[in-house]
This record gives C-alpha cells, structure tokens and sequence, in this order.
C-alpha cells in the first residue's frame, strides 16, 4: 500500500472527537488536591486517574455502589462534592505506602535465635525435667568453667528453660534463656538449635558484655540414660560450649 | 579548634530522662520514648530511596546505593539499613519521608535548637520539647546525663546525676578533654588537646561510648521498673558535604550505625520494647543533587525513622512532593509535606497518653498543629 492518501488518515485523526467528561474533570480535581496524583486535569479518563483513584479508595476503604471505575465517574464525582469532601480530604492527606518487604532479602531476621528444624528428627515423644548446666570449655588447657545452671523441661521434644542463674554477671539474666532460646532434643539425645550464650564473666565496673548467639549441632556424648548427656557446640578460636542434661526424670 | 573538629569532637552520648519520682508521678505513663538525634542533617535520599520516582535518576546522578532494598514499588531502603528492614517486615516500623521541622535556613546551629526546642524561633526558650512533654505526665525532673541536652529540659528543675565510676568512664571523654583544652592556658591546653586526639584517634573504644553501646544499655535501664521512660541517643556527623559514599563509606557506614542503634534499642528493651516508640531527628535533609566534592549541602526535606512496639502496622507515610525542578524548595531541596512536629506530637500521643490538643499548645505551641497520629499508628 502505499501512503498517497495520507491526508485521508490526518483528517481521520483532526475530526476524530476528543472525548472528555464533566465528571473526569470532577474527579481529577478532587485528587489533584490529594497525594494521589491524576495527572494533568484534562477530563480525559486514563491510566494515571485510574490508578490515582484506585489508591484513594484502596487507603480510606470507602465503598461507592457501582465500584469507582470509568463508568461509574458520576456518582464518584458526587461523592466528592457531598459535604463529607473535606473529610476524604482529611483521611488522604499523606499517603500510606504498604510495605512489600521480602524478608528473604534480608541479612538479619527478627530473631536472633531462628533455627530451621525441618531437617532433624526432634524427639517429639520425649517430655522430661531436667537439671542443665551451661559450662565453657577452654580449649588450650582443657578447663571446664560453668557458666549457668538450672532446671529446664522438654516438652513433646522443645526445651523449655526453667528458674536458673548465671554466673557471669553483667547483663545475663533469666529473660535471654526464658525469651530467646530456640533448641531441641534430637532423637539421638543431642540438642539442637540456637541460644544465647554469656561466654565471659564480667567484674563491678567492667563494661557489661552482650551473649553470643551459638548453634548447637555439632557434637554430642551420650550417656546410656536418655536424654542425660553432653551437647558440645563451637564457640570460637579458644572455647567451645557445652549443655549439659543430668537428672533427667521420666514420666512412668 | 575548629568548627568540624568540634563537630567531630563532640562525640556520641546517650542521656536517661524521666525517672518516675515517688510522691510526684501520679500514674505511670503507658509507653517510652526514644529519641536518636542525628546531627549534621541526615540525607533522606540517600537513606530511603524513592525508586519510583522517575527525576531520581535524572536529579541524583551517584550517592544512591547500588542495590537499595526494595520496600514497596515505590521507595527502597539503603542495604546498611538492614534491621529497620527487618522491624518493616514485622509491623513495628514506619518511614516518614519528604519531612522536617519547619525551618528552612539551613544553619545546623539554629536548626539543631529547633529540633530539640520544639520552637520555631531559635533559641527562644530553655525547653525541649520532650522536656514539656515530659512536665505533663510528671515525670521531669530527674535525668542521667553530665550535660542535659535542650530536648528533655523541662519546667521542673532537672536534678542530674551521672556516676562517675560507670563503667568505661575510665578512658577520658572527649567532650570534657575539649573543654579542658580550651578552657587552660597554652601548655597544660596543648597536653589536653593531645590526650583529645589519641582519645579520638583510638581505634578500640569502650562499648559503652559507641552509639550501640549506650542505645543497649538505656534500653535495659528503661527495661528496669521504676526505671526511666524517655531516652536520648545523639549520633553526630551526618554532615556530608565531601566524600558521602555510596555503597560504602561515610553516610553508608553512618546508617549502619543508626540502624544498629534502633536494634540495640530493641534488644536492651527486650519485653518492654512492645511499649516504646523510638525515633529520630534530624535538623534538615540535604540538597537532592550531589555537589563538585561528591557529598551534598544543606537541604529541607528529609526521612524520619521510627520503630517500637507501639507502631501496629508498618508503612512508609509521605505526601511525595516530586523530585522535578519546579517542585523542588528553592529550586535544589527535597520539600517538607509533612511538619515533623506533627510526627513527634503523634509519638508523645502514643508513648505518654497525652491528648493532641494539649500536645499541640503546650508543648509545642502550636494549636493548629495537624494530628498524624491515626495515620502513623492506627
């Protein structure tokens, strides 16, 4: 084909009617005074006073019969020039952008203690009291230093930790073990997870330390009387870490 | 001594405020408050990204993280703010934008003042806005600091104490050594000022003069009961104007250091967090184009961050002005929609229990002072 009637299509495209609405106009009005921006006020219905008018009715949860669509541009319209306008003004005055946050793209999570069991075989069946201590152990000349000792009781296989103390001092007290603890028996008697662990001892007057955060899957020594026995967990260059279950009962 | 060298000198502190006093406080107010003071005029741009925005690419050319962390379609976080990111993800933060305290002269002197005074004329008063605030619940008066900042003075006359031997005060402060180097004669002057500079040149400081530090341990006295309900952390030096960093770097590492404060905040805190609304300040935003020494001057607009417990529902708050030539302020600013006041007024509504009518006239001396609190917290 060729373009010798090309006046034909700019005559099309001159007389083609532009086609806008009182009520458009109405609407665009009402949101240009608002953080939802329709664009230029030109009457014409499109992509950005459709979703302007979208986030106004998304954030103030109004509800108009017929929905707020191109069709429907009167009643909204109307709505807009009833006496509650300067209320909707007042409800949309700032904007309120939901968060979308992917929590996978994040470094840190909520907790510092999140352990993913889905991999282990917890002990589900196993409901005991215990006696636990938590002991250091240094690596280059073998000492064993407790660090905290109590009672603690498993339930369907979860650690729950009871009254105990801290030697440590400073900042350790109940409320790390009682809130923060995530562990586990494993069938094998082993605990698993993560906890707060107050590896130093702090004096009067010395600045008060924060707990590391340990995992604990790393080694085990049972003992014959499930779930008795000895976690071992890595804690850096010169201590590792040891949960220690004894007197354990069970229930007949 | 210079200016900047003051600045820089004046170092980080963190001040305990509103011990409940027996025979005085009436009823105990519901929450806590956290301010986190970020002096030298923090850079919203930089912090909270509005990725939606399409002049942000054509107005800010470098200083705009590579790989910002995506909060909606519309505005992203700096990668260093990975704990506010977080605390977005769980419903218990929410990001003001585009918003200052109404002054626009960019003197970080004057706006400093106005920041802490709640007044809009600079240096009119020797109150703080939090201070008022905390006259009416009762609980002024008694404050753990050597220098009580502005910000928490109130009418009641403020009985500071400060311990000397609290742990760490052993390496000298900076603050004091400043002000002992200029306060002595040329000799003894020169040796202060010595001490002054390893002071700041030492690497390993004390824990408990980091941000981090002093946010952990006035959470976990705020955390005590009968302990105090208002905390201020100052965190100096946010006064890019040469070699801001984008990535990495000054701004960046800065925003680490904030978003480790608001977690350590939170940890401290621990089960009391859930009553707390922390937030920061700042005296103004910075100019949305980078200048020739690659960091940014003074601006309007800004970010405010704020987390606690008290917040129910995450959310990003902004009425966006645009980053277009024409509706920038003065023609280089990011503008300020939102009175700032506003957003203090709403989190003394939340953590005091105060109506906002009384908030408005007299803390902040404003009667027609707009109410954001349903917006920020419901």
């Amino acid at each position: 084909m060729t373009w010798k009637y090309w006046y034909l299509f700019i005559g099309v495209l001159i007389f083609t009617p532009v086609v806008t609405h009182a009520d458009v106009r109405c609407v665009q009005e009402f949101l240009s005074e608002t953080p939802f921006d329709p664009g230029p006020i030109d009457g014409m219905w499109g992509r950005k006073t459709s979703s302007a008018l979208t986030g106004f009715f998304e954030q103030t949860g109004e509800n108009i019969d017929g929905g707020f669509g191109k069709s429907n541009t009167d009643a909204v319209c109307s709505l807009f020039q009833s006496e509650r306008r300067s209320e909707l003004l007042a409800s949309v005055a700032y904007r309120i952008y939901p968060i979308e946050i992917d929590p996978k793209s994040l470094s840190v999570s909520g907790s510092q203690t999140a352990f993913d069991f889905s991999n282990s075989n917890i002990a589900k069946n196993l409901y005991s009291a215990c006696s636990f201590s938590i002991d250091r152990l240094v690596k280059h000349d073998g000492r064993v230093e407790q660090l905290a000792t109590g009672k603690l009781e498993i339930n369907a296989g979860r650690i729950e930790f009871g009254k105990h103390r801290w030697r440590t001092k400073g900042l350790a007290d109940e409320s790390y073990l009682l809130e923060e603890a995530n562990l586990a028996v494993s069938e094998s008697g082993m605990v698993i997870g993560k906890t707060p662990y107050f590896h130093l001892f702090v004096g009067p007057g010395e600045i008060d330390q924060q707990p590391l955060y340990v995992t604990l899957s790393s080694n085990f020594e049972s003992s014959s009387d499930f779930p008795n026995g000895n976690s071992i967990f890595l804690v850096n260059n010169w201590q590792d870490g040891m949960l220690r279950l004894y007197y354990c009962d069970l229930p007949e | 001594m210079d200016r900047r060298h003051f600045l820089k000198s004046t170092g980080a502190a963190a001040f305990l405020a509103g011990y409940p006093v027996h025979g005085f406080t009436k009823d105990l107010p519901p929450g806590n408050i956290a301010l986190i003071i970020l002096e030298g005029g923090m850079d919203g741009l930089t912090a909270v990204p509005p990725i939606g925005d399409p002049m942000l690419s054509v107005q800010r050319k470098g200083l705009i993280a590579s790989k910002p962390l995506e909060i909606n379609p519309f505005f992203a976080l700096h990668p260093s703010l990975q704990n506010i990111g977080s605390m977005l993800s769980n419903n218990e933060a929410a990001i003001i934008h585009a918003s200052a305290f109404p002054y626009t002269l960019r003197s970080h002197f004057e706006g400093q003042n106005i920041i802490q005074s709640g007044s809009l004329v600079p240096f009119s008063t020797s109150t703080g806005w939090l201070g008022r605030a905390m006259d009416q619940v009762g609980i002024a008066g008694r404050a753990m600091a050597l220098d009580t900042p502005l910000v928490i003075r109130g009418a009641t006359e403020i009985d500071s104490f400060y311990p000397a031997n609290i742990g760490g005060s052993t390496v000298p402060n900076a603050e004091i050594l400043e002000l002992l180097s200029a306060s002595h004669g040329v000799e003894v002057g020169s040796t202060f000022a010595k001490l002054l500079e390893n002071t700041l040149s030492t690497e390993k400081l004390p824990r408990l003069r980091d941000p981090e530090g002093l946010a952990f341990a006035a959470g976990k006295a705020m955390r005590a009961p009968d302990g105090p309900k208002v905390a201020v952390i100052r965190i100096p030096e946010f006064d890019t104007h040469a070699n801001q960093g984008t990535d990495v770097g000054r701004h960046p590492s800065l925003l680490g250091l904030v978003d480790r404060v608001f977690a350590n905040l939170k940890r401290g805190l621990r089960s009391e967090w859930k009553n707390t609304i922390v937030l920061t300040v700042t005296e103004f935003g910075r100019t949305v184009q980078e200048n020739g020494s690659l960091g940014t001057d003074h601006g309007y607009g800004s970010v405010g961050l704020l987390a606690g417990g008290l917040i129910k529902k995450s959310k990003v708050l902004a009425r966006w002005p645009g980053l277009g030539n024409s509706e920038l302020f003065e023609g280089r600013d990011l503008y300020s929609t939102l009175d700032y006041r506003s957003v203090c007024a709403a989190c003394i509504e939340a953590g005091f229990g105060i109506d906002h009518d009384i908030i408005s006239e007299r803390v902040f001396f404003e009667p027609k002072l707009a109410r954001t609190y349903d917006f920020i917290f419901g």
